[in-house]
């Protein structure tokens, strides 16, 4: 089995930034997207324990962003003060560099509560049923179907009729909308 | 479906993996590293100073002395497990003949060691400590053992019925069999709903009761459960809660029975602090200290809504100072800003001992921030941390005199330990990471068991 210290190198070296842009899905701000997914490393790697492969640790790490985010951990804003330690190229963070898609779905994203927020990344992002959403997140399912009701009633107006459709009733992942964006799941 | 936000998404999600793909991985992977290890020196030291930034130092570094010899090399590597009678008595913890109560196990990753005589871990003190140690092998389940560990490193293997398959040692009440096991597959600090601990027997298996946050709904997070060690087989189980208040985290804590009652619950607290270690008990088991970033909040742990007493340094302006560790029995460490409110980049530090019990404050040293402390002895030591040099972290004497480097040659920044006047710190030794005791008056050292941390062979989780 690997050193923690050989998984974690792999983990910074290769996974690093996908996991920056996992987190951009909740924190909408970069830099904070950046302080939750490095919260998230150390708090993974912090604790003894098995992580024989960096896949491993990596879920252990995804799992923390979203707990985290939803726990409001990066209040901490452990990251901010080391912000010059990340050197960045300008022109490719600057925001007109990216599509206009994208500044539509971040700032449709960011109208979203953070709970909203986070049910809607876990269920049309990862692709999660509301009972998985509800025990990452630690909520009840009721709960979920709620902020997933709100919000996808919220990305409708804000991205289109046709960005959320409705999706098949009778499964547990299925929130169905009517058409004043009220579940009835 | 929702394809068209399904493809959204992921064009945010790719857009942001390529400009983080663009920063300076190198400067990333060491700031997080750093960060790493510091954590763990944490939960190896067992409480920490406020969250703080990383600061560059200069440690200088003297020639090793050695004064008791090694614990003899490990077997040579065998193919097989085998268990085999443990070795002839020794004296220690207990004076009559040693009569193991079960047989050592023989692998080639794990170390040498005597079998556990009855009485063992009843005579222990906190001089001990438990270990459980993971063979890597493909060996299925690789084997799991737990260590007791002796001042002059000794080791007693101490036969278990518990199953650590997907389990870990959380705390151990020394003077007694009892242990703490939390749930590893649920990775509590992760999760609001946080798995159990069970508090068993681990000698017999008995389980005493299981440990559960309550409510996981409401929003604690990252739990703790640690004895009080007070004389009492008591638990105390502590968490914090955010708030919409950025830097506020709500403490909750709570003191258990064996059989899980509650003895009593600290009413919820709001202060300006963090997440991690939210609360721990003194040595004496007298006092718990709740993890602020300003101020120092202290509870009698017979009552958790009593303000401690005891005079802090700069009762006029509290929010001067922040927690450091404990130092022993109700002494506390306490860092303050000479120059103000508290800030954790402050290079230049007091250094207080406070006895919870009575007595003035004194000042330890004015000096660098350390982020842990410990006594022994007459001496405080501290740990610094560093950026810059072959290790991240070095040793400063904070007290008796003038602040100065403990120099231990290939020093990597863990204290594990605290046991019979020594620190058991990780020393390098080219690939290998040992560990080490080390006589902070005399400089003295002694290897207690070579290439155990960082190992290829083994996985260690040494309690603090």
């Amino acid at each position: 089995m690997p050193r923690w210290q050989d998984v974690f190198d792999e983990v910074v070296r290769d996974r690093r930034p996908a996991l920056v842009g996992y987190a951009a899905l909740f924190a909408i701000d970069r830099g904070d997207a950046e302080d939750l997914a490095h919260d998230a490393i150390v708090r993974t790697f912090a604790r003894p324990r098995a992580l024989r492969d960096a896949g491993t640790a990596e879920a252990y790490i995804r799992s923390a962003i979203r707990t985290s985010f939803v726990d409001a951990a990066r209040r901490r804003r452990t990251w901010s003060s080391k912000a010059h330690l990340f050197v960045a190229i300008d022109d490719v963070r600057s925001p007109e560099h990216a599509t206009a898609a994208v500044l539509d779905v971040r700032a449709a994203l960011g109208e979203l509560a953070p709970r909203e927020r986070a049910c809607a990344v876990l269920r049309y992002f990862d692709d999660l049923p509301v009972a998985e959403i509800a025990h990452e997140l630690g909520l009840s399912p009721g709960a979920v179907k709620r902020y997933l009701s709100d919000a996808t009633a919220r990305l409708r107006v804000s991205l289109g009729p046709d960005a959320v459709l409705d999706e098949p009733a009778g499964t547990d992942e299925a929130v169905t909308l009517h058409r004043d964006g009220r579940s009835r799941s | 479906m929702s394809e068209k936000l399904r493809g959204l998404l992921h064009e945010l999600s790719d857009h942001e993996t390529r400009v983080a793909a663009t920063a300076d991985t190198d400067a990333v992977a060491d700031a997080l590293r750093a960060q790493v290890r510091r954590h763990r020196t944490r939960r190896y030291a067992g409480v920490g100073a406020a969250a703080a930034a990383v600061a560059a130092g200069v440690v200088a570094v003297s020639t090793l002395t050695t004064s008791a010899p090694p614990i003899p090399a490990e077997p040579d590597p065998t193919p097989t497990v085998t268990v085999s009678p443990g070795p002839g008595p020794t004296p220690e913890p207990t004076a009559a003949p040693r009569v193991p109560l079960g047989e050592v196990t023989v692998h080639p990753a794990l170390p040498t060691a005597e079998g556990l005589a009855a009485g063992d871990l009843e005579a222990s003190t906190s001089d001990w400590t438990l270990t459980l140690v993971e063979a890597i092998t493909e060996d299925d389940p690789p084997p799991r053992v737990l260590y007791l560990l002796g001042p002059e490193g000794q080791r007693y293997e101490v036969p278990t019925p518990v199953s650590w398959e997907g389990r870990y040692l959380d705390d151990w009440l020394p003077g007694t069999t009892l242990v703490l096991v939390g749930d590893d597959a649920g990775a509590p600090e992760l999760s609001r709903a946080a798995a159990p601990w069970v508090l068993l027997d681990v000698l017999t298996g008995e389980v005493l009761t299981t440990i559960t946050v309550p409510e996981p709904d409401s929003g604690q997070v990252l739990p703790t459960v640690d004895f009080v060690g007070d004389g009492t087989h008591d638990v105390l189980l502590a968490s914090v809660e955010p708030t919409d208040a950025p830097g506020r985290v709500i403490h909750h804590a709570r003191r258990l029975a064996p059989d899980g009652t509650v003895v009593t619950e600290m009413e919820p607290s709001t202060f300006e602090g963090g997440f991690d270690a939210p609360a721990t008990v003194s040595p004496d088991g007298a006092w718990v200290l709740l993890r602020t970033w300003l101020g120092v909040e202290v509870r009698s742990t017979s009552d958790l809504s009593a303000d401690a007493p005891g005079a802090l340094p700069h009762t006029e302006a509290p929010e001067r100072c922040a927690p450091g560790s404990w130092l022993g029995g109700s002494e506390l460490a306490v860092l303050c800003n000479p120059d103000g409110r508290w800030d954790v980049s402050a290079e230049t530090v007091e250094t207080w001992a406070v006895d919870l019990a009575g007595g003035a404050p004194t000042l330890l040293a004015t000096g660098p921030r350390t982020d842990a402390q410990w006594r022994v002895g007459q001496q405080v030591i501290g740990s610094h941390s560093r950026l810059e040099g072959d290790s991240w972290a070095e040793l400063l004497r904070l007290s008796p005199g003038p602040v100065e480097p403990v120099a231990i040659t290939g020093f990597e920044g863990s204290v594990r330990h605290v046991s019979g006047g020594r620190l058991w710190v990780d020393v390098r030794d080219g690939d290998d990471l040992d560990l080490v005791a080390v006589d902070p008056r005399t400089g003295a050292t002694q290897l207690l068991w070579p290439d155990v941390f960082a190992s290829d062979r083994v996985s260690i989780r040494m309690l603090p």
